[in-house]
């Protein structure tokens, strides 16, 4: 580690189909499995490090997000606001398949912050919405026959009460 | 293709912490993949009548991760019987009532983890039982009578921070002194 400073070194990750992407060693703290790997090495990572559970397409996208919010937090007096409308658009350039997939993948590198928004954006999807609409939404294919689901309704009448129909 | 239901329990969970109580159980009939994920919730908040007291019992006692437990006006006037807030795994309680006349309900709480407590009630209870709150450090007491502060009181032996209501400082001075407990370890008394 001495001479070289922290934000200069580089880290090389290796997605599924072998794509390769630099990254900053102050942006590979902020993904945990990554981070675990690099100490892991005692610091001596010089060759890529593979994921073999994570593909291209969720690997630059993690990526961006982490760097423009490392980005926004240089400027202290803007980052709020730019943050939030950076993330808002993060969120809805996604399709549901591609929200999954990178919901997987910050869970599996372990990057907090990430999956702390993305699950707070599928939360916000089903709140004050009617059972019908979300299991439309998601696609959720229902398993219950319509016997059943009453019963199950019954069962938990408080939940239902006032749920606004859209 | 039903996308979101294979994401793993511990996301959807995560997803649905992120949801009030009440909505969260909106979605155990989604279907059957998601019936059964609300029971491993570690926190639970009941307001305003949502549920009734009967209910809430039956409820929670499938959920065994049960940490945090928020009621607030859950009571309503009138309402009898009793309230048994019994859970091993529970480590903060909450519970606030603003009716003003006299719960008619019996209170029972017997919680060996619970650690912050927090009560409220314009009123008293009709009868307040409270075992095993020696793990208790944090508390806030502000209730209308006397028997039933001083049934917590005389439980809280490790409790280190305490807060108590003007409600109480009304109705202690009136106590027998021998009932109101010594506390050692208290590290400050608001």
């Amino acid at each position: 580690m001495s001479g070289i400073s922290d934000t200069e070194r580089m880290i090389t990750l290796k997605t599924v189909e072998g794509t390769l992407f630099d990254v900053k060693s102050s942006i590979a703290k902020d993904i945990k499995t990554v981070q675990a790997f690099i100490d892991d090495s005692d610091d001596d990572v010089t060759s890529p490090i593979p994921l073999p559970n994570v593909f291209t397409r969720e690997l630059s996208r993690i990526l961006d997000y982490l760097n423009n919010h490392h980005r926004f937090r240089s400027d202290i007096e803007k980052a709020d606001e730019e943050m939030a409308r950076y993330d808002a658009e993060f969120a809805k350039s996604m399709s549901h398949e591609e929200l999954k997939a990178l919901i997987l993948a910050a869970n599996y590198l372990n990057v907090k912050d990430l999956l702390e928004f993305l699950n707070q954006t599928v939360a916000d999807v089903i709140q004050n919405k009617s059972v019908e609409f979300v299991r439309n939404f998601f696609g959720i294919e229902n398993d219950y026959t319509p016997e059943e689901e009453e019963k199950l309704r019954n069962e938990n009448e408080w939940a239902f009460n006032g749920v606004e129909q859209d | 293709m039903d996308r979101i239901s294979d994401l793993p329990d511990c996301i959807l969970l995560h997803i649905l912490s992120f949801l009030p109580t009440k909505t969260a159980f909106s979605t155990t009939v989604l279907s059957r993949r998601w019936t059964r994920l609300c029971h491993d919730l570690q926190h639970f908040e009941f307001k305003f009548n949502q549920i009734p007291v009967g209910n809430l019992e039956e409820l929670l006692s499938h959920c065994t991760a049960l940490e945090t437990l928020v009621l607030d006006s859950v009571c309503r006037s009138g309402e009898e019987g009793q309230l048994s807030i019994c859970f091993p795994s529970l480590e903060s309680l909450h519970f606030k009532s603003y009716l003003r006349v006299a719960l008619r309900l019996i209170l029972v709480i017997d919680t060996p983890s619970l650690k912050r407590l927090h009560i409220q009630a314009e009123s008293g209870f009709r009868e307040i039982r409270v075992r095993n709150l020696h793990n208790v450090e944090e508390a806030s007491i502000d209730i209308y009578k006397q028997s039933s502060v001083l049934e917590f009181l005389a439980e809280l032996c490790r409790i280190r921070i305490l807060e108590l209501g003007l409600s109480v400082f009304d109705c202690l001075p009136e106590a027998p002194p021998h009932r109101i407990p010594e506390f050692n370890c208290l590290i400050d008394n608001i």
